[in-house]
Order: C-alpha cells, then sequence, then structure tokens
C-alpha cells in the first residue's frame, strides 16, 4: 500500500515485508476456501500438506487484517494470510 | 422483562484501523486527518498516544504539529474503515439481530432474552472485545446495562478495551458522580442552566424535585430526569447494515406534534444541521437525501433523491428535505410525530470537487468555509449559539438540540 506521508517525520522501517503468493485453492461446500498449493515469488511451487487452521486474523508484523491460514508445507508449520482478496506470508527483515 | 443492552465504541477508530495496516508505528503519536495539501484538513481521529500530547479532533493539522512535531499523519481510507466496521457489526450479528449502529465505530446491541442476564452480558462484551482483538486488531469499550443511555454512558467509563457493567445495584454509585453534561441529551446550553438550581451530576438530576425539572425544562427536563434515574425505555433498532454504515442520519420525535409545514421546516433545520455536522466531523459528504415521516397514527412513509453532488451543508440538505417533503405530498400526513433526514452515497470529504461550471464550485466551496467556522464557533459555545432564522421564529422547536444531544434513534430509513 502507498501512501502519501509528506512533512511526516522519519517513521520507523516495516517490521516485515509481505511476500505475495500464487495460490491454487479449492472452495469447500461449506464456502470456506482451502489453499492446496502455493507458488513462491521465485516459482517455486510447493504442496500443502495439511491446513491445520482457518480463523479471522490479523498480520501483525506486516500489517492487515482478513482470514489467517496456519499450513503444514514440506512437513514445516507456516502462517499465510489472505487479505483484501491477495495472498502473503511474512518475511522478517532482519534475516 | 429486564433488558440487556451492550454499547460498544472502538476506540480511536479510524487511527486503530490504520495501526492495523502499519503495525510498525505502534507507540507513536499518530492522527488521521485531511490530506496535508488540502489546507484546511483537520484531525479526525488520533492513537492514544497522540491524545495524550492534546491532539483533539477537529484540530486543524498544522495546530497538531504545532503542539507535537513528531504527530505522524496519515490520510484517510473509508473505504477500508467502512469494511471494518461492517465486519465488527458482522461479529455482533452473531449474538443478536438487534444491532443499532451510531455512525461507524459505535453499536448498541440488545441481547435480552428470558435467560440472559446482566452478568451473561458482561461475558458477552469480554468475548466481543477478544474478537474484535483477535480477528481485527482494534480495541473495544463496551458498556452494559438495562438501558441505551446507561450502557453509553458505561462505553464513555473506560477506555481502551474495558467492559463496564452498569447494574441496578452500582449505578447510583458509577453515573450519580458524573457530571450532568455527560449525559445523553443533555448539551452544552443546558448545562449552565442546571447550574443555576445546583445541579452538577446526573444524581442531582436524578433527585432534584420532580417539579422543578418539569417546572423549568418542561417535558426535556422530565426526559433528562426518568433517563438519570435510569428509566429510559427507547428500543435498539435493527438498523439495515449498509444503511446504518453507508449513511449519516437522524431522526426525531419532537415534544409536540408538528402541525404546520414551517414546523416541519424548522425541525429538518435542526436535523440537518446535525447531519451536516457529522458528516464533516467523519470526513464526509453524500450525494444522496433520504427523509422519513411518521404520523400521529405511526403511518411512516419514506423516499430519497440524489443530487448532482456530494454535499456537507446543512443548508443544501435541509432544501432537498424539503423539497422532497412537498413534492411527495407529504404534507397531508400533518400532523406528524417525527421526522428523520439522512445522507448517503459517501464519499471522502477531500475528494475533488466535480463542477461543471467553475463559478458553482467556487461559491460551493465557500459556502463549505462558512460551514466550518460554524462548526467551529459551534464547537466553541454550544450548537445552539448561530441558528438558522427559521429555527429561531420558533421556539417550541428549537430546544430540540439534535447534534448535542446525540439523538439516539437514527435512520429507521427504507429504501424506495
Ligand atoms: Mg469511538
Amino acid at each position: 500500500m502507498s501512501f502519501t506521508n509528506t512533512g511526516n517525520p522519519s517513521l520507523p522501517p516495516s517490521l516485515a515485508q509481505r511476500a505475495y503468493l500464487g495460490v491454487y485453492t479449492y472452495t469447500n461446500p461449506q464456502g470456506q476456501i482451502i489453499p492446496t498449493r502455493i507458488r513462491w515469488e521465485d516459482g517455486q511451487e510447493w504442496e500443502i500438506d495439511r491446513v491445520l487452521d482457518i480463523r479471522p486474523g490479523t498480520a501483525r508484523k506486516a500489517g492487515g487484517a482478513g482470514l489467517r491460514y496456519l499450513l503444514r508445507i514440506a512437513g514445516q508449520e507456516r502462517e499465510i494470510f489472505l487479505v483484501d482478496g491477495r495472498w502473503f506470508a511474512e518475511v522478517s527483515l532482519d534475516t | 422483562m429486564a433488558r440487556v443492552i451492550l454499547h460498544a465504541d472502538a476506540n480511536g477508530f479510524y487511527a486503530s484501523v490504520e495501526l492495523v495496516y502499519r503495525p510498525e508505528l505502534r507507540g507513536l503519536p499518530l492522527s488521521v486527518g485531511g490530506d496535508q495539501e488540502a489546507r484546511h484538513g483537520i484531525v479526525l481521529a488520533s492513537s492514544r498516544e497522540a491524545k495524550r500530547r492534546g491532539i483533539k479532533t477537529g484540530m486543524v493539522l498544522w495546530q497538531a504539529r504545532q503542539l507535537c512535531p513528531e504527530l505522524v499523519i496519515l490520510p484517510p481510507n473509508f473505504s477500508r474503515y467502512i469494511d471494518f466496521s461492517e465486519k465488527l457489526r458482522k461479529i455482533y450479528q452473531e449474538y443478536s439481530p438487534r444491532v443499532e449502529s451510531y455512525g461507524l465505530d459505535e453499536c448498541w446491541v440488545d441481547i435480552s432474552n428470558p435467560d440472559v442476564s446482566l452478568e451473561d452480558g458482561k461475558r458477552l462484551a469480554d468475548e466481543l472485545r477478544r474478537r474484535a482483538r483477535a480477528e481485527l486488531g482494534i480495541t473495544l469499550s463496551i458498556g452494559v446495562s438495562w438501558n441505551k443511555i446507561f450502557a453509553k454512558l458505561g462505553s464513555d467509563y473506560e477506555k481502551p478495551d474495558a467492559t463496564t457493567l452498569i447494574s441496578p445495584e452500582n449505578y447510583k454509585d458509577i453515573v450519580w458522580p458524573l457530571p450532568a453534561g455527560d449525559l445523553l441529551f443533555v448539551g452544552p446550553r443546558t448545562k449552565p442552566k442546571l447550574a443555576k438550581y445546583r445541579i452538577y451530576t446526573i444524581g442531582d438530576i436524578a433527585n432534584a424535585p420532580d417539579e422543578l425539572l418539569s417546572q423549568r425544562f418542561g417535558k426535556v427536563g422530565r426526559m433528562h430526569q426518568c433517563h438519570a434515574r435510569g428509566m429510559d425505555e427507547s428500543p435498539v433498532m435493527a438498523v439495515g447494515t449498509e444503511t446504518a454504515i453507508k449513511s449519516v442520519g437522524n431522526s426525531t420525535t419532537t415534544p409536540q406534534d408538528m402541525s404546520t409545514i414551517d414546523d416541519v421546516r424548522c425541525v429538518y433545520t435542526l436535523l440537518s444541521e446535525s447531519v451536516a455536522t457529522r458528516l464533516r466531523e467523519a470526513g464526509l459528504k453524500g450525494r444522496c437525501i433520504s427523509i422519513s415521516v411518521r404520523d400521529a397514527q405511526l403511518n411512516c412513509e419514506a423516499c430519497q433523491l440524489s443530487i448532482d453532488h456530494h454535499t456537507a451543508l446543512a443548508g443544501e440538505i435541509r432544501d432537498v428535505a424539503m423539497q422532497l417533503f412537498t413534492s411527495r405530498g407529504y404534507a397531508h400526513m400533518l400532523p406528524l410525530r417525527s421526522v428523520g433526514v439522512s445522507c448517503s452515497s459517501l464519499t471522502s470529504f477531500y475528494a475533488p470537487l466535480q463542477m461543471d461550471l467553475m463559478g458553482k464550485a467556487a461559491s460551493w466551496e465557500k459556502q463549505l468555509k462558512l460551514a466550518k467556522s460554524v462548526d467551529q464557533i459551534r464547537r466553541r459555545y454550544g450548537t445552539q449559539i448561530i441558528q438558522r432564522g427559521n429555527v429561531l421564529a420558533n421556539p417550541a422547536f428549537s430546544g430540540i438540540n439534535p447534534h448535542d444531544d446525540h439523538v439516539v434513534h437514527p435512520v429507521p430509513f427504507y429504501a424506495g
């Protein structure tokens, strides 16, 4: 999101960046959107082993409120978010 | 059956929503305000840190910056606030269909049920606060009581992120020591009048001799006293989400029925002033004007009209309301018990003016400036210091003060 900040004092840096994802999804009969496979920024694709949790939530570092998905991908737990129609993962800037 | 009513108020709403999207700014003094480019930009909402530095809603941006040089100012993002407002309402509506919005960030929720106690209301309030935090990242202050007036007082009592229960057992301890002006409907003009009779607190109002208030303040005095004693029966209206969130409106029931077109014009003038002020305070202007009327037999009619530009001017809103009123033949419904007006198809106050004629837009901007300075004078001296001619002409109705009184029954408007 871009915004004009003319005249504002120097602002602290973002806590994390959004890494936007391509996501293959399946809509279940209850109307929930279930991700099945994600495509990382570099074009690599990963199968989602399991959707562990879906609930409304916020991305506390990259910012935004929408749906928070807890997934297991390649044996690891990973959070991704669906906010304003786009999927993303939080990527810390200090690493 | 005793009622259980919640009033939920989102703390520093616009600023809190911005912080959800800009978490790195948490802890800094932050305000949401009109474009820096727009010379008359004002503060619309502030974070706690900004409030602590003395930043107030309505303050001009350059003044705010003078007061707090490190203030972060973000431009408003209304579509996002409306989205959050709708999400909040959806949460409330999971627990009750009776949800009444007042502006984007306040709602009454009536969860009355034979099995539901005030204590249950408090538990639900805590749950709503938890969900707002977890799902939306914002905090709520919630008042729980058996009537709307005390529920609203409760949501103002402790901030942020707190529940205040006002029960028949504790209301004398919590409500009665509060200043009289905290009671809904007691405007800044009424306060000094009450002070003349040594009435300073809500408890003083409650305990004044019945005759004193009725004699000195008429029906309105009686109403204040009832409210101070927790005797408020006004219902929580199931106002449609769309309507409540996408419009700013006010309606009022007059102490005496309106029997002439002049009476109606008088009340529409007051209501339009209040709607216009609330629009400007929220940084909004609207294009569609709706009116509703209700006669003594409680027959209702409503209609609406879209004009060719967005407005936040009381005069324009009133004129369209009156035009609708006469062209629809509502005069045949006189005498009337209540009327309402609301403004929808909202856009940001700072959206560029669409102008077909340079001259027209310029004069509109001039009017806007005038309207704003009137607002400023009112903020300083109270709403009734400046009144339009026709309101003064009718003292019977000018006692109604829709803006300061924070009319509690907004917009039961029906589309079409
Ligand atoms: Mg609020």
